[in-house]
């Protein structure tokens, strides 16, 4: 299995995809950046400006963007044509996703700093006050914390549309909504329920309305049941994609096209 | 116009291939559930019922999905003939790049309308469930539609991006949902609300906060405390359609004038 993980990272190098997560942290953090000059006289700390961008991230583009990273990840052993090598090796498709799915988490904390960073940097940048090392620690804390949290809500979306070819378009989809449903259901109370806001407790997010403790063991075991889920759709994971012959014979023609009599 | 029907024709028949209505639908159909959620659980104001349900899914399902899905489906449509290399074919028969990109175009319209259906039909089940009347159908339907038509035409300043950067689904489609998420949050951001001069001619220009200002004089009921704030902000549909038409149009020109460039 390490050897698996080791492999994902040596073709991460090659792909463009991860400068697309670069790039939304990097939007993220300038449309928190924009918002902020639309609260007229408000003054900007880095714990509301960094809870901005949390929130920001999480409900609007994070869920989808690290969907989009891992199945273009997976969906890439298709289109190069390099999953009938793996698979004849003999590399199982669910040790296979197991390894993407550790790499990509890995990658989710690469981006959780990056996105600190960029935090950091616009935070500096526009003057803020308020800034202090004890503080940005705990941003980034944070930052990893809600981003692994909110990688394993979408794990069960991923692991599920990773076993066709080109359906993790419409997980992709389904992640950005299933992303914003978060900021309504976080709106009725249901926070720590919903398994894509959950983290926010666990990190010791501020909300600012300040009447919002949290429940934990809610929240640890809204995720759990997700994990749970993710480990059942691993379990049952096969490549699902029907070859060319496959396709032709089940339409009742063989290799070559022709009608098979069938007895 | 009888060759551009031909055309809008063959779009249609590709799209059999790509499962675009199916994918359609199924985006249309995703924010009914939550939607009727909140309706039984009684936390959307003074509405009930199928009022309720619709006047969510309007305002708060449409300007997410909608754009979200035509982005996609707008990427997968120009991106067609690069990837199959047929664009030379079409060029040689001779079709015009103007019919080519007014055939595709008219798709996602035709695809925008069949997403006000299923909004239409699904407010109408989400509105059953909850044990209501289907109440002022007419009007609602004529909300839903021109809702549609509005939200299809802000997503063809992205078509522009997406046509002349000409780069990977990946690209077009997170540039979809910032475009998505940028416009949506401007206006239920309440950004047209604040002094800054930036902002206030952002949220003049934009599509979604300009719409959204229009569906409040729609749904926000007087003497509540919702139409008082918003009251001042109201738009008549007229401004409403006239803005995002120039933007649509210009968009169109701008499409056109790119997609004539590419030869392959």
């Amino acid at each position: 299995m390490a050897s698996i993980i080791k492999t994902e990272f040596y073709k991460m190098k090659r792909y463009s995809v991860i400068w697309i997560g670069v790039a939304t942290m990097l939007t993220v953090v300038l449309l928190s950046r924009f918002m902020a000059t639309a609260s007229d006289g408000a003054s900007h700390t880095l714990m509301n400006f960094s809870s901005n961008v949390i929130w920001n991230n999480l409900v609007l583009i994070y869920p989808a963007t690290i969907t989009l990273i891992a199945g273009y990840m997976i969906d890439r052993e298709r289109t190069d044509d390099t999953l009938k090598n793996i698979l004849t090796i003999p590399v199982s498709f669910q040790k296979l996703l197991v390894g993407k799915l550790v790499a990509v988490g890995c990658m989710a904390i690469v981006l959780s700093a990056v996105e600190f960073l960029f935090t950091i940097m616009i935070f500096l940048v526009s003057g803020f006050p308020g800034f202090t090392a004890a503080g940005a620690g705990k941003v980034l804390f944070q930052m990893i914390g809600i981003n692994l949290s909110a990688y394993l809500a979408v794990m069960p979306v991923i692991a599920f549309t990773a076993q066709r070819r080109g359906s993790f378009m419409a997980g992709v989809g389904f992640t950005f909504f299933y992303g914003f449903v978060g900021m309504m259901a976080s709106g009725h109370g249901l926070r720590d329920i919903y398994p894509i806001t959950a983290g926010l407790t666990l990190i010791g997010y501020d909300d600012g309305s300040g009447d919002f403790a949290g429940n934990s063991i809610l929240s640890i075991g809204s995720l759990l049941i997700i994990l749970g889920v993710t480990v059942v759709v691993i379990a049952t994971a096969k490549n699902r994609e029907r070859s060319a012959e496959n396709k032709k014979r089940s339409r009742g023609k063989n290799v070559r096209g022709r009608k098979v009599r069938r007895r | 116009m009888r060759g551009l029907l031909k055309l809008i024709q063959c779009e249609m028949r590709k799209l059999k291939r790509k499962h675009f209505v199916s994918f359609v639908v199924f985006a249309a159909l995703l924010f009914p559930i939550p939607f009727t959620a909140l309706v039984l659980a009684g936390s959307v104001g003074n509405f009930t019922g199928f009022e309720a349900v619709f006047g969510l899914l309007v305002t708060m399902g449409m300007p997410i999905m909608l754009p979200a899905a035509l982005g996609i489906i707008g990427a997968m449509l120009f991106f067609m003939e690069r990837d199959h290399d047929t664009l030379k074919n079409l060029r040689v028969l001779p079709v015009s790049p103007l019919k080519i990109v007014t055939a595709k175009i008219a798709v996602l319209y035709i695809l925008g309308l069949v997403f006000a259906l299923a909004t239409m039909l699904s407010s109408m089940a989400g509105g059953l469930i909850a044990g209501s009347e289907l109440s002022n159908m007419g009007e609602n339907i004529g909300i839903a539609v021109i809702t549609a038509l509005l939200y299809t035409t802000s997503i063809l300043p992205v078509v522009i991006a997406i046509v002349g950067f000409n780069r990977s689904y990946i690209f077009s489609i997170i540039l979809t949902f910032f475009y998505t998420m940028f416009d949506y949050m401007l206006a239920y951001g309440g950004m047209f609300a604040t002094t800054d001069p930036v902002m206030k001619l952002l949220t003049n220009i934009m599509p979604a906060p300009i719409i959204y200002r229009w569906q409040a004089s729609m749904f926000a009921e007087a003497g509540t405390a919702a139409y008082t704030a918003m009251e001042p902000y109201f738009l008549p549909l007229w401004i409403v359609i006239l803005t995002v038409a120039v933007i649509g149009g210009l968009s169109y020109l701008a499409i056109v004038r790119i997609y004539s460039r590419r030869e392959s």
